[in-house]
């Protein structure tokens, strides 16, 4: 603060003292201007006057004055002519000279010195004085000599006179040229001073002009440093906030597994007889524990978005397929509260993200149900411009006041607390919208009236491909078609839960242990289709896929993983997977994925045998698709042997010490429990990976945990035979 | 009228100072005497002009000051170069004589660049002895004005009697 202070200080000194310097500097050129326009003016004025030099004419005028006296003389002596006319001539020659004397135009002004003025004066007179006496001098006349004589001693009087006016015009020449010189040395010095002066205020302004750079690139320098630390700052906090992001997806994604475990557990406990109140209970703890998941996927998602996650890739779309997705899946509910649903989606096939497209139409048509009690929705799909494809969700519900709209879309955001007890939700739904449909570079609003409904749009540019096909979407409705796939798994219990799925969905299945197992298998026959799990001994899967696909550019290859996340799906689909299937694999999912895929299903999905569960019970809904899919009795001999494998686990996590070793045994192991419901073994296994290599407690926990979960398997088994056998 | 400048100034190059052509002799009393590099005289290689000779010459009126006279005076005679013309005069200087001995060399330029003329007249009257007479070397110093010095006035020669052409 100090130092800052004091550098202000400097900085302001010394551009006052820039000021002052080249104010001086001013004034000394300007000074130094006006010497030498002196000097100029000087020698200017000097010019313009007509002068002569003053002292050749008082030379002159002496020298005739002798010359006169001595020809006088001469005359007066000789008597001659010749003489006479000489002196006559000389007095003639005077006589136009004297009267120059009197006249100011000699560089020398004679009128201004009082010495000289006068003597030039008296002289003058003199010799005019002498005009008639010399007019009347004839040299034949017998008194010439006397005349002359008359003359000699008046001229001779003048001599000293002329001499004396010579030499004063010699002296006043002199220090006239003295005091000329004196003052042009005077300017001179002036000018030489001013010049001093000049340098040294030009020499101050550089140093302090140089100073001043000095100190500005210092405070650039400053400036750049301190910018560069907010940057890095900046970087910090960034890399921060996206580490609460990464924390906040990763803790969402762990805490659905305990909370499966509890809707799991529920189930069973609806399944026991039990009095009417604790039944209402547990339909509560069922209905709050999906809530409760759903906020979590919600959340999930959110902060995946929020990390600047979004997957832009865009796949061949036909937007009235989409448009038939939505109109199955809310069709019931709709129906449920006597709303009527209709969605008209354009028949074009254009380039989209299908998934988010479907992820925001799903969040605004729940919305638009949710909020309506009487009436409908009406979902429509138009292209305003070629590359843009508009959806709009019209409702019949409460409507919104102008002003709330811009609280929409904003993160946790409900209008008010009423509306969150009358219609639940985490508030995150249109946030996540707005990051969807943004994050795809395109926008979404709102247009209410309180009591009137609510029109939410949104805008997502897209590429057109063209026409759909005109037939309805394949997956309803085609042929049944079976299929040859080759299932790529290391894991036996998967491997021989997959193929029952597989044979009874009426598909032939050939088996490949590994990646590597695969790429053989395909060297010498191609199947319709290859499943394949990603995390395999020997040959992962995404690498497999790689060595198929340099030559296998069109052959379906489904990927099968335990990692429900994006990333995953994107790396298998970047390994050139086609799709992709997440663990446990049920039924459905295999059925949709092949559907998908172009194939159809064996079944129509409408006609599905799967009963739909009752709840969202993962226990129950994967062991009632196992048992749907390769009857009671298989499902209570993979039972069996899960109870057979597990005193050997029991051994071979005692004798085996080495963690991937440890790794190895209890993914396979997790494979096994998930493939038979078992949520919660299958969740600790994971989780026991991560903090390998594993403890006593850990072993013994899992086998525990196993335990418990098996005999839950069981007694489920055994009920589902019960009203088989009934039938 | 070129052809016949060309041809006079041919047949004067040719003469040559050597074969002199005659000059009319004066009539009245000679006041300018010229001598030297000339082609025409009219006694033993001077070439001699009384005030009707130079009279009969053309004229030119320069009005001026000078250092010598209170306000403008009018002067008039024959250019320099139009008495040099006539007397078929070719050098380089001319040494311009006055009756007290006095003397100034007159490059030949100035008569070629400058109307300098040999003033007969000051203000249309003949000028005596005392009044710098008979002829006054006069430069128009208030037509050009850089010639108001020194060498100039050295030059402006008055109580003329002869001019030497020299090579």
């Amino acid at each position: 603060m100090m130092r800052k202070r004091r550098q202000n200080r400097n900085a302001s000194g010394s551009r006052y003292g820039v000021a002052a310097l080249s104010a001086i500097a001013l004034v000394a050129v300007l000074l130094a201007g006006a010497l030498f326009m002196r000097l100029l003016d000087n020698e200017r004025r000097m010019d313009s006057v007509v002068r002569e030099d003053a002292l050749w004419a008082f030379y002159q005028a002496d020298r005739h004055m002798r010359e006169i006296e001595k020809l006088a003389s001469m005359a007066a002596a000789v008597g001659t002519t010749s003489y006479h006319d000489r002196l006559i001539r000389s007095y003639d020659i005077l006589y136009s000279r004297v009267r120059l004397l009197e006249r100011g135009s000699f560089t020398l002004d004679i009128t201004a010195n009082g010495t000289l003025s006068a003597g030039a004066r008296e002289l003058s007179q003199f010799v005019l004085s002498l005009e008639p006496r010399m007019d009347a001098l004839d040299p034949d006349s017998a008194d010439y000599a006397q005349a002359l004589a008359g003359l000699i001693p008046d001229i001779t009087a003048r001599l000293p006179l002329s001499n004396e006016l010579l030499i004063a015009a010699n002296s006043a020449n002199n220090s006239l040229r003295v005091a000329d010189r004196d003052q042009r040395s005077q300017i001179q010095d002036h000018l030489a001073w001013l010049a001093i002066v000049l340098v040294l205020a030009f020499m101050g302004i550089f140093v302090l002009l140089i100073l001043q750079l000095r100190r500005m690139l210092r405070a650039n320098l400053l400036m750049g440093l301190m910018q560069e630390r907010s940057n890095r700052r900046a970087l910090r906090a960034q890399a921060a906030s996206r580490a609460k992001s990464v924390f906040l997806a990763t803790m969402s994604h762990e805490i659905r597994t305990p909370l499966n475990g509890i809707l799991g557990s529920t189930e069973l406990l609806a399944l026991d007889p039990r009095p009417q109140a604790q039944t209402h209970r547990t339909a509560t703890i069922t209905a709050s524990a999906l809530l409760l998941r759903d906020l979590i996927d919600r959340i999930l998602d959110f902060s995946r978005l929020d990390a600047g996650i979004i997957e832009t890739d865009t796949t061949a779309t036909d937007l009235a397929q989409t448009g038939a997705f939505m109109a199955a899946a809310f069709a019931e509910g709709a129906r449920s509260k006597g709303l009527t649903l209709s969605i008209d989606m354009p028949r074009r096939c254009v380039m989209v993200n299908e998934q988010r497209l479907r992820q925001v139409m799903t969040n605004l048509i729940g919305n638009a149900l949710k909020f309506t009690t009487e009436g409908g929705v009406r979902v429509r799909g138009t292209f305003p411009k070629d590359h843009i494809l508009r959806v709009e969700v019209e409702d019949d519900g409460i409507g919104i006041a102008s002003r709330d709209f811009r609280h929409l879309f904003r993160e946790f955001s409900q209008l008010d607390g009423s509306h969150a007890r009358n219609f639940g939700g985490t508030g995150l739904g249109l946030a996540i919208c707005r990051k969807v449909i943004e994050g795809l570079g395109g926008r979404i609003g709102v247009e209410s009236l309180p009591g009137r409904g609510s029109t939410f749009w949104f805008e997502l540019p897209i590429k057109p491909v063209g026409d759909a096909i005109a037939q309805p979407p394949a997956v309803l409705h085609s042929p049944m078609q079976s299929l040859d796939v080759l299932v790529a798994e290391d894991n036996e219990f998967n491997l021989e839960v997959v193929c029952g799925m597989l044979a009874h969905l009426g598909h032939r299945v050939h088996i490949a242990r590994n990646g590597q197992e695969a790429v053989c298998a395909l060297a010498r026959w191609r199947p319709d289709l290859v499943l394949m799990d990603v995390q395999m001994p020997v040959m992962d899967g995404l690498q497999a896929t790689r060595r198929i696909r340099e030559s296998e550019r069109d052959l379906p290859i489904i990927g099968v993983t335990a990692n429900a996340f994006e990333e995953d799906r994107r790396a298998c689909l970047a390994a050139g997977m086609t799709d992709f299937v997440p663990k446990p694999v049920t039924t459905g999912a295999l059925k949709q994925a092949i559907a998908r895929l172009g194939h159809s299903a064996t079944a129509p999905l409408a006609a599905d045998p799967v009963p739909v569960a009752n709840s969202a019970d993962p226990v129950n809904e994967q062991l009632l698709d196992l048992i749907d899919a390769m009857g009671t009795e298989v499902v209570t001999t993979l039972v069996q042997r899960f109870e057979t494998e597990l005193p050997r686990l029991r051994v071979e996590l005692a004798a085996i010490a080495d963690p991937a070793g440890q790794d190895a045994i209890l993914h396979g192991f997790k494979g096994a429990a998930l493939t038979l419901g078992m949520t919660r073994t299958g969740a600790l296994a994971q989780e026991l990976r991560a903090t390998l290599p594993l403890s006593a407690e850990g072993a013994a926990q899992l086998l525990e945990t196993a335990e418990h979960d098996l005999q839950g398997a069981q007694l489920y088994v055994a009920q589902a035979k019960a009203p088989a056998a009934c039938a | 009228m070129n052809l016949k400048i060309a041809l006079t100034a041919l047949a004067l190059a040719i003469a040559g100072p050597a074969a002199a052509v005659e000059l009319a002799a004066p009539t009245g009393p000679v006041i300018l005497g010229l001598s030297g590099q000339i082609g025409a005289t009219n006694d033993d290689g001077i070439a001699e002009f009384d005030l009707a000779m130079l009279d009969a010459l053309d004229q030119r009126v320069t009005v001026t000051t000078t250092p010598w006279h209170e306000g403008a005076q009018e002067f008039s005679g024959p250019l320099v170069s139009t008495v040099m013309a006539a007397v078929g005069a070719q050098g380089s200087e001319l040494r311009i004589i006055a009756v007290n001995d006095y003397s100034a060399v007159m490059p030949w330029a100035d008569i070629e660049t400058t109307p300098v003329i040999l003033a007969t007249r000051h203000n249309g009257a003949e000028m005596s002895l005392r009044q710098h007479g008979p002829i006054f070397v006069i430069y128009p110093f208030d037509e050009h004005p850089e010639l108001r010095n020194e060498l100039y006035f050295g030059r402006s020669v008055w109580q003329v009697t002869a001019i030497e052409v020299l090579p």
